[in-house]
């Protein structure tokens, strides 16, 4: 899976040329600081980790001579881990974490990671790989994803379903899915249940109301690897998730297909940041992992792996999501997707998390 | 009262009891005495309904109970190891099987209070089973089997366990007991002594079939076969050929020496001449004199080899030349002045015919 | 001769790291690591203890300084965790339940069978799953269970389903009793190896057949091992994780699962200590009170064992 290798030595001018546009600082070394024997990076199983080590880490490796190795600890499980060990001034467990947005930013708020302002190849993305309300880039987004209707093509003859309406029909009852902590799935509860997206977080009872109902579906609910699962085992004919499981579930032979129905659907994103005290030489081969993450070969290849639109702008879209909704480029596939700024996000997460849990442990 | 015919049980492969028939009248004891592995406990075992025999039937009160399980049989047993109930205090220890089996719960205290008065437990009715001594663990088995008034008592050896004192003493104990009820009891045992001391009758079993049925003393005085003889007692065992017969008297030669004997059986037909014997002699029939020869049937000079002192009596064993390398066995009950024969001191040994015990071979 | 040097050079070392006179202590030593385990317990569950006084600041994702009942309060005010409460505990009440009818049959046949084949099958069967581990075995019942499972294609042939059998409460239920059957066999069947056979015939010559001597003789005298059994498998299955997570769909959640998120999924050490702090409180009065009204069983505190 060793897409878009690069040339050694075109990265080694790319660093040189980006020490040298620094006057002072930390890369200002006429040599680069010692190169670790490797670094680890949090990643995702499955899919994730194909995806960023074929994209990402292995012309890493080749070109620095640097091995990537991967921690899975789930992110959620991570996370404490991490803070105790910044916040006791210890090596943290990762040089890397690839992290949804909401996690990083509670990270962030926390001052848990290293500026990444410096990087060089912040220049040009999307406008999207900036995390709002931060001064810098404590982290940096490096993809956008979408909370599909994914659905199994065999129960939809007539093509795929118009509304997320379609959850409360009584044919898929005990058959549908949405994530365990209800993550993704808010903004489209509220303008399905007849709300404006404007009044997240103020006045959410639409959305309440709309999973209320949704409660006596006898909804199945898991995290990314079990969507994947129940479509393969034949238990579910819908759910809310990330393309990319759903995508991953197609190329494994399952008959599904996902949209993008008139409600609109819910856009979010996921981060590379590194978190503080690591030792100087490893810190500066972190941000050199990031920064190589961000330019367009990585990109290409990391994001083709996922199916997912990168904050790259210079990178094509996979053949297969080629003119897909959930994989937006034209103007009218924006306007469909519906953004929650991850501030809000992380404020009110513990609330919505316990009213999703108080209806459906109900 | 019981009746057993022709009963026999094997395991698999393993026969553990052959063809046994016997009875026991109403109110009568009997020991089934027998080496480990003889067959007695799986005999008893079956009388109980815990196994059910091969062949043959066994009869109570003139029924087959083959069919009978073990909890509609009314027999008490006392077992092995006592198997007491060691959650319940010891009243409701006997008053368990009142309760089984369905007796008035009026006159239950009266039935278990008048059980402890007979086995002698009286005070110690609360007692958990722990806090009681051995002999009154014995005490409280017993009630327990007998206090539904059973047609039939079974022994399982539960006297083995105890030491010897307190283990005469209940021997004694339990026979008063049977005796005072009248209650029909098989009891099974190992220990001869036993056997002797309560039964009305002994049946010798060995190899899982019947050696011998007869009263105590009959099986003492006249061991049916050379396995009854040297189960009960201490006894000689001599090789011999017959020397001559005249009628019913016989002669025997036992090496260098010729004795008058008397046939185990007179109903078998007397031997040949010349033919091969074993002769038993029994270790307390044997005379035993210093210097003067022995006031007996036959006699010979020997030279003591050993002797061991176990109080009310000495057991010698000494060397007689003329009855070749083996050594015979003394009992002596009146040691002369209480003189102790030394080891290598010269004696003189003798028996009377009637004491010389041939066994065709 | 050279083993006996090296014994009394071991010996004189020994001497001097340890006197004689230090031999009363040997004992206390030997607890030493037992002891600092406990301490570590008691030392995670002080810091609990502490963090579930702390409230969470969302906007800064740090906990502040105060001291408050405010996590508990949250808790208490919060109809999900009473649910999810009363859900574990009647789940634990029924696994316990049947678990103990299931493990007591198991272990009385695996001690008393006469055939050392039957007693090998019994042990090996056991002890097998101990090998396997849960996770493991919950994903195994979702291949057999499931809806394209072996059964449900078993079912197909004969025409019929296929049945929902699995993400629902039962489900949850069956997997903690699969789960939780060894440890109750293992703790019950010394306790009825204890018990001497002959008592049992003895209950029947005595005039009770064979389900008053289970009800008289057998299960009094086998409760100090169901006791043992009935706590171990209430505790391990009121805070079990793992069987609600794989088997029960995401909407059957017990305690620890809502710890679990809690921590996790939303970050709150806070209320996830108060979550955990609570969720130890009626695990022990639980029981304490199975301790109080069965006795200590096999687990015996008391040194008089009756």
């Amino acid at each position: 899976m060793n897409r878009n290798p690069i040339d050694r030595r075109t990265f080694l001018q790319g660093a040189g040329a980006f020490a040298a546009t620094l006057p002072f600082g930390r890369f200002a070394f006429a040599a680069e600081p010692a190169k670790p024997k490797e670094l680890i990076v949090r990643v995702w199983g499955g899919e994730w980790k194909d995806a960023i080590d074929g994209g990402v880490s292995q012309s890493f490796a080749k070109a620095t001579g640097i091995g990537i190795k991967y921690d899975e600890t789930e992110d959620n499980e991570l996370q404490p881990k991490l803070w105790a060990a910044v916040k006791q001034k210890r090596r943290p467990p990762v040089a890397v974490n690839w992290d949804t947005t909401t996690n990083a930013t509670k990270s962030a708020l926390k001052k848990m990671g290293e500026d990444l302002s410096d990087l060089p190849n912040l220049k040009g993305l999307l406008p999207v790989a900036q995390p709002l309300g931060f001064e810098g880039y404590p982290l940096v987004n490096v993809y956008s994803y979408v909370y599909v209707l994914a659905y199994r093509t065999d129960a939809f003859p007539q093509g795929a379903p118009k509304s997320w309406k379609v959850l409360l029909d009584p044919k898929f009852k005990g058959r549908i899915a949405l994530y365990n902590d209800g993550i993704g799935f808010h903004p489209a509860a509220q303008v399905a249940g007849g709300g404006k997206v404007e009044d997240i977080p103020k006045n959410m009872k639409a959305a309440w109301d709309f999973i209320g109902k949704l409660k006596a579906q006898k909804p199945l609910l898991g995290e990314d690897p079990d969507f994947t699962n129940w479509f393969q085992k034949g238990e579910i004919d819908l759910a809310c998730t990330i393309v990319t499981n759903a995508r991953g579930a197609k190329k494994n032979g399952v008959k599904v297909a996902w949209t993008i129905p008139e409600e609109g659907a819910k856009v979010d994103t996921d981060a590379l940041w590194i978190p503080k005290g690591l030792p100087a030489n490893e810190l500066y081969w972190a941000k050199q992992y990031v920064n190589y993450a961000l330019s367009t070969e990585a990109q290409q290849g990391w994001c083709d792996g996922l199916g997912l639109p990168g904050v790259n702008p210079n990178i094509n879209p996979p053949a297969d999501m080629v003119g897909d909704p959930a994989y937006p480029t034209k103007p009218e596939d924006f306007k469909k997707l519906i953004r929650v700024p991850n501030r809000i996000q992380v404020e009110n997460e513990k609330e919505w998390f316990g009213k999703f849990k108080s209806i459906m442990q109900g | 009262m019981v009746a057993v015919e022709g009963v026999g049980k094997s395991f698999g492969g393993t026969t553990a009891v052959t063809d046994v028939t016997f009875s026991v009248p109403r109110g009568r004891f009997l020991t089934i005495l027998g080496p480990s592995g003889s067959g007695k406990t799986t005999l008893l075992r079956m009388i109980a309904g815990f196994i059910e025999p091969s062949q043959g039937e066994i009869y109570i009160h003139g029924k087959p109970v083959s069919a009978v399980p073990p909890h509609r049989r009314a027999i008490g047993m006392v077992f092995q190891r006592l198997a007491l109930f060691p959650h319940l205090t010891a009243w409701d220890n006997v008053a368990y099987p009142l309760r089984m089996r369905g007796f008035d719960a009026a006159e239950i205290p009266d039935r278990v209070a008048a059980m402890f008065g007979i086995v002698q437990l009286k005070g110690f009715e609360q007692r958990r089973i722990q806090q009681l001594s051995g002999g009154q663990q014995q005490r409280v088995a017993i009630a327990r089997a007998l206090v539904f008034e059973p047609d039939l008592v079974l022994l399982d050896e539960p006297l083995a366990a105890l030491d010897r004192k307190l283990r005469e003493e209940m021997q004694l104990e339990f026979r008063r007991i049977q005796q005072e009820l009248g209650v029909t009891t098989i009891n099974v045992t190992h220990d001869q002594r036993e056997a002797l001391v309560m039964s009305d009758e002994v049946m010798v079993m060995d190899g899982g079939r019947v050696q011998q049925l007869a009263p105590p003393a009959e099986t003492y005085r006249n061991p049916a076969n050379a396995f009854v003889a040297t189960f009960i007692g201490v006894t000689n065992f001599l090789p011999a050929h017959v020397a001559s017969r005249t009628g019913s008297a016989l002669r025997v030669r036992i090496g260098d020496l010729e004795s008058p004997a008397r046939l185990a059986d007179p109903q078998l037909p007397t031997p040949p001449h010349g033919a091969a014997v074993d002769c038993a002699l029994r270790a307390e029939h044997v005379w035993l004199r210093s210097g003067a020869p022995a006031d007996a049937d036959c006699s010979s000079s020997g030279r003591v080899m050993q002797c061991i002192f176990e109080g009310d009596r000495i057991v010698y064993e000494v060397a007689v030349a003329a009855l070749g390398p083996a050594l015979i066995r003394v009992i002596d009950r009146t040691p002369e002045a209480h003189l102790l024969l030394a080891p290598g001191a010269p004696v003189e040994v003798g028996w009377n015919a009637r004491d010389l015990i041939v066994f065709p071979r | 001769m050279g083993a006996s040097v090296m014994l009394e050079a071991l010996e004189g070392i020994r001497a001097t790291l340890w006197p004689r006179a230090f031999k009363r202590f040997t004992g206390a030593m030997l607890l030493l690591p037992a002891v600092a385990l406990v301490l570590v317990l008691v030392a995670g569950l002080a810091w609990m203890g502490d963090a579930s006084l702390h409230l969470l600041d969302t906007e800064t994702f740090e906990t502040g300084a105060d001291y408050t009942a405010a996590n508990y309060r949250q808790m208490g005010g919060q109809a999900t965790y009473w649910i999810v409460l009363g859900r574990s505990i009647l789940g634990a009440a029924i696994v316990t339940l049947v678990t103990l009818v299931l493990a007591f049959p198991y272990a009385y046949v695996m001690v008393r069978t006469g055939s050392a084949w039957t007693r090998k099958i019994l042990l090996v069967s056991l002890f097998l799953p101990f090998f396997i581990g849960q996770v493991v075995r919950a994903y195994g019942w979702l291949i057999i269970l499931g809806k394209e499972g072996l059964l449900n294609s078993l079912f197909g042939i004969l025409g019929l389903g296929p049945f929902k059998m699995i993400y629902n409460y039962p489900s949850v239920l069956f997997g903690l009793v699969q789960y939780l059957l060894p440890f109750a066999v293992l703790l019950i069947a010394p306790a009825v190896t204890a018990i001497d056979e002959e008592i049992e015939l003895a209950s029947e010559s005595l005039g009770a057949h064979w389900l008053r001597t289970f009800r008289h003789v057998t299960l009094p005298m086998a409760k100090p091992g169901l006791v043992a059994a009935a706590l171990v498998v209430f505790t391990l299955a009121l805070t079990d994780y793992a069987m609600p997570v794989i088997l029960g769909g995401g909407t059957n959640d017990f305690i620890a699962n809502a710890v679990y998120d809690a921590f996790f999924r939303i970050s709150d050490s806070g209320l996830g200590s108060a979550v955990a702090i609570v969720l130890v409180l009626i695990a022990t009065l639980l029981a304490a009170v199975i301790l109080t009204v069965l006795g200590s069983g096999t687990l015996g505190f008391s040194a008089e064992r009756r």
